[in-house]
């Protein structure tokens, strides 16, 4: 009996401690490429995930389209993916699809962070001022991925010179096109790898970060002067606001400690979580950048 | 240095490219469409690797198939049928077998030593020269070169390419709608169709499927009642093959060369190197017209030299210059790797590929030629069950696939509705389309920025 009765006991204890133990579980999804900046992020948050004890799975939805099946096929697991501004305006334009559920501040996670653009040149041309390098040209090609056309327009005013845009598929086609001379100058996302590579220098950015001119400063006319890419994390299937608020604390944490998240937005000066929600950045901005990028279309 | 997955993926390499030259008719490409559920995890290095392996070792084994059965595996192995299968008849099928494969292994070499030799002018000349007016004149002489050479009409393969071209353009939000009859897709009803038609239906459809029907046809001949025997020492079969030394030198210096046109690859190198050898056999009166071991040995050591070759424009620049290496680039893209000089060359990943790839090519003349005693057993097999199966195994694979990416009825409807037309197609040249298929976006962003950075 008293053999028995240990037993069942330890059994007992057993399905507590393991009922305690059971991880919390939060997917990450990734409705994007899976060759840029958007996918290497996924990998790192769901690494990170999986480090503070998280049951977490990454899943590569690709477009919005199949990442609203996923959240509506799998309302069994809460996921939160990365929507950055330009993304919404570009999946509604071009494939005719908003993310489902609407955002709102029932399943936003959080405010991811603020990107600065960045317009580059090639070191080899030696460049010292704005002003000279525009006037050393009769026209300026300005190498771009996937942004609307007229973009340059109030520059081409300022300097009176044309811009002609090259459009690349993608920002490491773009950074290698300006290597390869395809182009005189780009504008991108300003990022580490734009800060690192050998014979590229970007001389202004959207927030003046790390020694560059601020756009607003050089360009004061310019419609884009303080746009920057501004993400959001967006919560799926989180039925619960405490489930709502371990997210956004598990994202704050891994935004703070993970060595390898601290390191990538630390290289790339780029504001993130916590800090960017202390700026009193919110919801309402990130609507007000989507407007800016509809606009251009305009 | 050497780890478990990347031991795996070469193994697994090996294996599978010792079946797909066993079997005639599957090749390399079928081969690497049929495993591809399972390289969904593979990195850069470990593709590249089961791919090396793949197409090492299929030539060691197909030129088996060719000599014993006389059924040409691929076009690479003609010289194979006509000369191997000759030798074969006078009993001398062992000593044609050890030769090639011992050519293989030294084409090889030869041909590694070249790349290593001239990658570091090679590896400067990219990275001063290689901006995108030189990618797209590359991109637009790999088209031009796979409509003129492949198939047996320009006409036929101008209208395949532009079929292939135009059905990738399905989800391309920058091309005008207009320029394919976009508005006729119905993308409200299969928002799906946003992310384009995948790869594997379209491929099982429009390529496995018309193959798999032209091969077919190869089998009327497929009857073989001598059986493979091999008596003769290791000692005798290296003795013959030192008797033809120089023509294997000869082999692996054309099949080198000929590496680096586009779309041509070995079927070309082999043939020509089949046809010098022969012409020089002819004018010093030593060739056999009852099969001749010295044009076979430079043929078959020109298969591998061009192997190690035509991998170079992938590695340094991102740019298949075969078929079945376009399809590798649509998995190392699936997969999220980017390839070209910087992810290989200067992270050393070529120096980890040319160690496996001298392993490969021992472990693949190691393995095939003792297992040439195993081909008696394909005479058992009724060749055509093994296409049908084939076929069905890629239907399977259509599904798992599709599961994997939560659109299976989606990559079942894409296979349905394509066959149709891929039967269509059983008496053209289906690479042409494929390619095209899979070279649209690479062509598009070329040329949109050639047209951008030129004239406007």
């Amino acid at each position: 009996m008293n053999l028995l009765k240990k037993t069942g006991a330890i059994a007992v204890a057993f399905s507590l401690l393991s009922f305690s133990a059971q991880a919390k579980q939060l997917d990450i999804l990734a409705p994007s490429g899976n060759t840029g900046n958007g996918w290497k992020q996924a990998v790192m948050w769901h690494k990170a995930l999986v480090e503070q004890g998280y049951d977490s799975k990454l899943h590569w939805t690709k477009n919005c389209h199949k990442n609203n099946k996923w959240i509506k096929n799998n309302p069994g697991r809460q996921a939160m993916y990365m929507l950055p501004a330009n993304s919404w305006k570009s999946n509604r334009a071009k494939q005719n699809c908003t993310p489902q559920p609407h955002i709102s501040y029932d399943n936003l996670v959080s405010v991811l962070y603020l990107r600065s653009m960045a317009l580059c040149v090639s070191k080899s041309i030696n460049f010292t001022n704005v002003n000279d390098f525009m006037k050393s040209k009769k026209r300026i090609k300005i190498g771009v991925s996937d942004y609307p056309s007229g973009m340059f327009n109030d520059l081409s005013k300022q300097f009176n010179v044309p811009f002609q845009e090259v459009t690349f598929g993608g920002s490491s086609k773009t950074l290698k096109g300006l290597i390869a001379g395809d182009v005189d100058i780009i504008f991108t996302g300003y990022t580490a790898r734009e800060i690192n590579t050998p014979g590229v220098q970007c001389f202004a950015t959207s927030k003046g970060v790390n020694g560059t001119k601020a756009f607003a400063e050089l360009f004061p006319n310019w419609k884009l002067k303080n746009l920057a890419n501004f993400s959001i994390m967006v919560g799926a299937n989180i039925k619960s606001k405490e489930n709502l608020a371990d997210a956004k604390a598990a994202l704050h944490k891994m935004l703070k400690e993970d060595s390898d998240l601290v390191n990538y937005y630390s290289k790339s000066f780029i504001i993130t979580g916590a800090d960017l929600e202390a700026t009193g950045a919110a919801l309402g901005d990130f609507w007000k950048t989507v407007d800016t990028w509809i606009s251009l279309d305009n | 240095m050497f780890e478990l997955g990347d031991l795996g993926h070469a193994g697994a390499g090996v294996i599978c490219g010792y079946i797909s030259g066993l079997i005639p008719g599957v090749g390399n490409f079928v081969m690497l469409l049929l495993v591809y559920p399972f390289l969904l995890d593979s990195t850069l290095l470990q593709l590249l690797l089961f791919y090396m392996a793949l197409t090492s070792t299929s030539q060691f084994s197909g030129s088996v198939v060719a000599t014993v059965f006389g059924v040409p595996g691929e076009a690479s192995s003609l010289p194979a049928v006509k000369e191997g299968k000759k030798l074969f008849t006078r009993g001398l099928g062992n000593i044609a077998i050890s030769n090639a494969a011992m050519g293989s292994v030294v084409g090889a070499f030869i041909a590694l030593s070249a790349v290593i030799i001239t990658l570091p002018t090679a590896v400067e000349m990219i990275t001063k020269f290689y901006n995108n007016d030189i990618q797209s004149v590359i991109l637009l002489f790999a088209s031009l070169s796979i409509i003129i050479l492949l198939g047996h009409s320009i006409l036929q393969n101008i209208i395949l390419f532009t079929f292939g071209f135009l059905i990738s353009c399905i989800g391309v939000m920058r091309v005008p709608r207009e320029l394919f009859a976009g508005d006729y897709i119905p993308y409200d009803m299969f928002p799906e169709l946003y992310s384009g038609l995948p790869l594997f239906p379209v491929m099982v459809s429009l390529y496995v499927l018309p193959t798999l029907l032209q091969v077919k046809s190869q089998f009327s001949d497929y009857k073989s009642e001598q059986r493979y025997v091999d008596n003769t020492p290791v000692a005798i079969h290296i003795k013959e093959y030192c008797k033809n030394f120089t023509s294997s030198i000869r082999g692996s210096f054309i099949g080198s060369f000929i590496g680096l046109v586009p779309h041509v690859g070995t079927s070309v190198s082999t043939n020509l190197s089949y046809a010098y050898e022969k012409y020089i056999g002819k004018r010093k009166k030593t060739y056999r017209k009852d099969g001749d071991l010295k044009s076979l040995v430079s043929a078959e050591t020109s298969n591998n030299a061009t192997i190690m070759t035509q991998l170079m424009p992938l590695l340094l620049l991102g740019i298949p210059i075969t078929s079945s290496e376009t399809l590798l680039l649509a998995i190392i893209d699936i997969n999220a790797y980017i390839i070209n000089y910087t992810t290989t060359i200067e992270t050393n990943l070529f120096l980890h590929l040319s160690l496996w790839f001298v392993i490969v090519n021992i472990l693949g003349l190691i393995l095939c030629w003792p297992a040439v005693k195993y081909i008696n057993v394909l005479r058992k097999i009724n060749m055509n069950y093994m296409l049908i199966a084939t076929g069905v195994l890629m239907c399977g694979l259509v599904v798992y696939t599709g599961s994997l990416e939560m659109d299976a009825w989606y990559y079942t409807t894409v296979m349905i509705v394509l066959a149709p037309i891929g039967y269509l197609l059983r008496n053209a040249e289906p690479l042409v389309l494929i390619v095209a298929f899979i070279l649209q976006d690479k062509i598009i962003e070329a040329f949109i920025a050639f047209y951008q950075i030129n004239f406007l």
